[in-house]
């Protein structure tokens, strides 16, 4: 069964009351995480091996650290996952930017024009945590709509069941929410 | 930056915006937002991006669009 009908399930029966479902939904979740990692790591690989770093240990890490957290709900749960995923990456995209400057090279992205976002691999994650802080104070729902399909890779319908609301309200948000990240992202000449 | 509640209304008007022709948008932008510049703004700016706006903006993870020396070090095969 793939990982993504299972968390689903598991959702569903935490959801109406299973306590069991979380104990095994946390594992899943952190599995989901590793293997879009090391899906990664194995299409870049391309005739070389990939070590995973202190980065990818860094985020098992603390996924792991939060089986001690006394649970609200899957709301709180997933959110905890995303928040995660989203600090090690930023953090670490900082770390980088920092070490370039140290060397002298001309940091990636740093114009915020349209280009930008041309090449996927250029997208700058501390710009993209800069919008989305603001759009957590404009609209949280939409932020955390974000967080949990970016960082976690919830599909719509997971994010739907994990926020209690439809799919089409998720796809709607989603599509909003997009639109305003990328004019923040442009530049100063954004509306603010 | 607009203000929580009337960012509701701006998402409401570009969601039914992005339904109607792009030749319609003038007048019909000009009937919903009325007098409200602000809304006005914020929902013209929204549709000028989603004009622009790479389809694989966001799309996918995270960790997918990372580069790979951020995830790991390469080894010589």
């Amino acid at each position: 069964m793939p990982h993504s009908t299972q968390v689903t399930q598991l959702l569903i029966r935490w959801s109406s009351g299973d306590s069991e479902a979380l104990a095994k939904l946390m594992p899943l979740v952190c599995e989901q995480l590793r293997d879009l990692a090391g899906g990664y790591l194995r299409n870049e690989a391309a005739g070389h091996t990939l070590q995973p770093t202190a980065l990818v240990n860094e985020l098992y890490l603390r996924l792991h650290g939060c089986r001690t957290v006394n649970w609200k709900n899957r709301a709180h749960f997933f959110g905890f996952a995303a928040q995660t995923m989203r600090r090690v990456l930023v953090d670490h995209a900082r770390g980088r930017k920092r070490a370039k400057r140290g060397r002298g090279e001309r940091p990636v992205s740093i114009d915020g024009s349209f280009d930008l976002m041309q090449d996927p691999q250029s997208l700058d994650l501390i710009r993209l945590n800069d919008a989305l802080e603001a759009l957590e104070t404009l609209d949280p729902r939409q932020a955390e709509i974000v967080n949990l399909r970016f960082f976690v890779g919830l599909t719509v319908e997971e994010t739907a069941a994990v926020l209690d609301i439809s799919a089409p309200t998720v796809k709607r948000e989603w599509k909003l929410a997009r639109l305003w990240l990328y004019r923040e992202m442009r530049g100063p000449s954004t509306a603010k | 930056m607009i203000d929580p509640e009337r960012y509701q209304r701006v998402k409401d008007v570009v969601d039914l915006a992005l339904k109607v022709e792009r030749k319609a948008w003038p007048s019909w932008l000009a009937e919903r937002c009325g007098d409200d510049v602000e809304v006005f703004l914020e929902v013209t700016t929204l549709l000028a991006a989603s004009q622009h706006v790479d389809p694989t903006f966001i799309e996918g993870t995270a960790l997918e669009l990372l580069p790979a020396q951020a995830l790991g070090g390469r080894i010589k095969p």
